[in-house]
């Protein structure tokens, strides 16, 4: 079936089309610019994936025909959207041309404490549900309390603040340190139908030792 | 996307990315724009280029994140490359070009994709009036060539003959019953069994991953030449 309305398609048209929806409406996402940026002052040799590239860039995200295998394409219209993090070096160490060519500069807040309880709690793929469902695979029934999730949260602020910012990402090594001992045990020690309730003191409990030894965070979460 | 307002994006981010409610807000108003620049009559529409966005923040605070969804809520053709994997042109590894080559081959999938869904029923019909013309020439066809061959392959071709008996009947009473999803596979085994490939070679594809069969067997579909090769897999297998 596939094949026939394969043949009922003009490729031809296809190509058409599809070029015409890349040129008005291609996005292209590019990430980790910053590593691309070169800190002043360290240049000596060629610089094969820093400002090389940077200027490779320039053209395409200027406007240029780029050469495909379904004909050329004119990237004049195409949004480039890029991002860094910046750690290391400034978006001011991009070579000008470049900078000037991505006039909108949006700059994500750092998440707070709240931001955390949120991330835990809200989105509809978030940390918690996504631990929930895999329970409820085994017909185990996890529940949280709300101060035990707003303790993880102000745990792994403050684990990032002490240790190292690694963002949103900090929720899923405390989660899984939290959760881990049960996913062990289900189902063997704990059958089906059963229910885990976690609660602040229980999240204390398990977490705290690890909080207050930074050291041994700094290895385990 | 095409009737996303951009507080309908911001919403719809909003359902997996918490605050950067101004990363979110650019990011809407840049995707917003390009349909209004369609919009806008020809000799300006030219000159208006999109405003890119270069968003800053540390890791983990959702930049790569409103960018995975930004693909899923835009219904426009999305790559996402990583800065750092790229080498100055000429050099081995990927050079910056390769973006917008990934771009276009998103495209037409996507057109393709649209298409597909356009010509699905017309394609059905002519299926369906296909089906049986497929299906008795396949039979008979094998039967000649094996027979005009070596004795060895006639337990091969009884067994082949019988097996086509029986997908044929069973096949006829899927087709009654509007067993879709079925019925696709068995479309394709049957166009490729003309093609010369053994009930063995189908047998055994019955247990591989149904899409891959059939990107296979479309693979392979168009190629007559596999009629010649047809003798050799057969000996080895029985």
């Amino acid at each position: 079936m596939e094949e026939e309305a394969a043949k009922l398609i003009d490729f031809d048209e296809v190509k058409e089309q599809a070029i015409h929806l890349t040129e008005n409406n291609g996005i292209i996402f590019i990430d980790e610019i910053d590593k691309i940026a070169s800190s002043s002052g360290k240049s000596g040799g060629p610089d094969v994936s820093r400002e090389g590239v940077q200027r490779d860039l320039l053209p395409i995200v200027e406007g240029s025909a780029v050469n495909t295998k379904y004909g050329l394409v004119h990237t004049d219209h195409v949004l480039f959207i890029a991002a860094g993090a910046f750690h290391v070096s400034k978006p001011s160490d991009l070579i000008p041309e470049l900078q000037g060519r991505f006039p909108i500069r949006v700059e994500l807040t750092s998440l707070t404490q709240e931001d955390f309880y949120k991330i835990l709690k809200d989105p509809k793929n978030a940390l918690t549900k996504q631990y929930q469902a895999l329970f409820e695979s085994e017909e185990v029934y996890l529940e949280y309390t709300d101060d035990a999730i707003q303790e993880i949260a102000s745990i792994a602020f403050s684990i990032n603040e002490e240790v190292e910012n690694i963002g949103a990402r900090r929720l899923h090594t405390v989660m899984s340190h939290l959760l881990n001992d049960y996913l062990f045990d289900v189902p063997d020690s704990i059958g089906p139908n059963s229910k885990i309730m976690i609660t602040k003191e229980l999240v204390n409990e398990r977490l705290n030792s690890l909080v207050k030894n930074r050291d041994l965070s700094q290895y385990i979460l | 996307m095409k009737d996303l307002t951009p507080r309908q994006i911001v919403a719809e981010l909003d359902k997996y990315i918490i605050g950067q409610t101004e990363a979110k807000r650019n990011v809407a108003i840049a995707l917003r724009n390009r349909i209004r620049r369609l919009m806008v009559k020809s000799d300006l529409q030219k000159d208006i280029v999109p405003n890119n966005i270069l968003m800053i923040g540390s890791t983990g605070v959702g930049k790569t994140e409103i960018a995975r969804r930004l693909a899923k809520i835009a219904n426009a053709p999305f790559t996402k490359v990583e800065a750092s994997k790229f080498t100055e042109v000429g050099y081995v590894g990927r050079d910056v070009e390769s973006m917008v080559r990934d771009l276009v081959e998103h495209a037409v999938t996507l057109v393709k994709e649209s298409k597909n869904e356009e010509v699905k029923e017309k394609a059905a019909i002519i299926v369906e009036d296909m089906l049986l013309d497929i299906l008795i020439p396949p039979v008979r066809g094998t039967g000649f060539s094996t027979s005009n061959q070596k004795e060895n392959f006639n337990p091969d071709n009884a067994s082949e003959q019988e097996l086509n008996e029986k997908t044929r009947e069973r096949f006829k009473e899927k087709l009654k019953n509007g067993e879709l999803e079925e019925r696709k596979i068995e479309i394709n085994v049957k166009q490729s069994s003309p093609a010369g490939i053994g009930m063995v070679g189908n047998g055994m594809m019955d247990e591989a991953s149904m899409a891959g069969i059939q990107d296979m067997l479309s693979n392979m579909m168009p190629k007559r030449t596999k009629k010649e090769k047809s003798p050799y897999p057969k000996p080895e297998k029985s």
